[in-house]
């Protein structure tokens, strides 16, 4: 039994990610690298027996998951719900400018949310925090539903402001 | 200053595909592109012109319209007459954020979480495109929850128990129980006032009783009288047949 087997047992028994510190709480000699290398060698296992799921890195710690080629059949069985582009709108308005009012979000979408927030807010991709306006902010649960480790992660809002057509965007015309 | 340029897009080309818009910014950011403008080089009657005319025909054809498009359509015509009529707003000298400016302000920021949700749908989603195993949604435990579920458990409380005291009327005068109650009343009698099969004169009782006295009526057990519009209803006992 090596350390690599017993975090394979944890993250397998794991409802959920596995947080990487159960993990290193469990095994205190390892470092998060360690155990990021363990993980990458047990998916060098399963790849080189054609499994059909590998580990993956989820939120703040590791899950189990199958990959993406077997999603058709096994969408068959659970039925899952996609986001609509109005609700992935304001996931990424939460996302980048949280913690944020709805008021900030319909603001900026120009269109009321009310909706979109409750989906949302239902599949626990979004959390409130109470007060006065309500705040939201993106989950823990995000993080793993799109797996990421931090909202750091995404990319750079700026980026996609200078998406518009315009690489001439330059120093003398300053961005708002 | 801006010119207001025909219309470079043809309007009724994307009448159709309403549902594509997640609102104004949306089909105003079409616009833009359909016309290949930039933020940079917009020119915004044209955008306007085109904007009025597509909420125009969509009216015209009758569909619903959510009123973000409405309020939209009333400032971008507020904004015009300022682009076409600077002097009549802005006094010299007192100067307020450029409106025009403001706009593009307000496309940008959509612009950017646009890109940023068209990048975030990108992304393999756990559920979608990756499976966990089993369903383990459904293996939260309660303490794991957060406001957000509360409050909507809340909310379908109040759903709950909203319906829960609906009033609903009871029907409480069955046309057979009357039509027992007059026969009762015939005991040692040929003749009985309709009014005396309905004792508490309530009116869901009266229509009771009326109806009980038409279907014996047409069962030719009773014979209706009335002597004139609006006066008393008296039931006539029929001999009964052999």
């Amino acid at each position: 039994m090596t350390n690599r087997e017993i975090i394979e047992a944890l993250i397998f028994s794991s409802s959920g990610a596995a947080a990487l510190k159960d993990i290193m709480r469990i095994l205190p000699g390892m470092s998060p690298e360690e155990i990021a290398r363990c993980v990458e060698e047990l998916n060098g296992i399963y790849e080189a027996s054609n499994r059909s799921f590998r580990i993956h890195r989820a939120g703040s710690g590791y899950l189990f998951a199958t990959r993406p080629e077997y999603a058709p059949s096994i969408r068959q069985l659970v039925s899952p719900v996609k986001l609509t582009g109005a609700a992935l709108e304001v996931l990424a308005v939460v996302a980048y400018k949280g913690p944020c009012s709805k008021q900030t979000i319909d603001g900026i979408r120009g269109v009321d949310s009310t909706s979109s927030i409750k989906q949302l807010i239902r599949h626990q991709l979004i959390d409130v925090k109470p007060g006065k306006p309500m705040l939201y902010t993106t989950s823990e649960r995000f993080l793993e539903v799109f797996g990421l480790t931090s909202l750091s992660e995404l990319p750079d809002i700026a980026q996609f402001e200078e998406a518009f057509g315009m690489p001439e965007i330059s120093a003398e015309e300053p961005r708002t | 200053m801006e010119h207001c340029a025909p219309l470079r897009a043809t309007d009724m080309d994307f009448v159709l595909h309403l549902p594509m818009f997640e609102g104004p910014l949306d089909l105003l950011l079409y616009l833009i592109e359909k016309n290949r403008f930039t933020l940079y080089d917009l020119e915004v009657c044209p955008i306007i012109d085109q904007y009025l005319s597509y909420i125009e025909r969509v009216r015209l054809l009758d569909i619903s319209l959510a009123g973000e498009f409405l309020d939209m359509a009333s400032y971008l015509i507020w904004l015009k007459s300022r682009i076409l009529l600077p002097e009549a707003f802005a006094p010299a000298g007192e100067e307020g954020k450029n409106p025009v400016e403001e706009l593009r302000d307000m496309l940008l920021a959509y612009h950017s979480i646009k890109a940023a949700s068209r990048d975030l749908g990108m992304r393999p989603v756990l559920y979608w495109d990756t499976f966990p195993r089993g369903d383990v949604q459904e293996e939260r435990e309660v303490s794991h929850s957060t406001l957000g579920p509360l409050l909507e458990a809340i909310a379908a409380i109040r759903v709950r128990t909203r319906q829960l005291v609906m009033n609903i009327a009871p029907m409480r005068f069955s046309i057979q129980e009357i039509m027992s109650r007059i026969h009762a009343l015939f005991a040692g009698r040929k003749r009985i006032a309709l009014r005396e099969a309905a004792p508490s004169g309530e009116k869901t009782e009266l229509i009771g009783a009326f109806m009980a006295a038409l279907e014996m009526s047409r069962l030719s057990i009773v014979k209706l009288v009335q002597r004139g519009l609006f006066s008393a209803i008296y039931l006539l006992k029929r001999a009964e047949r052999t």
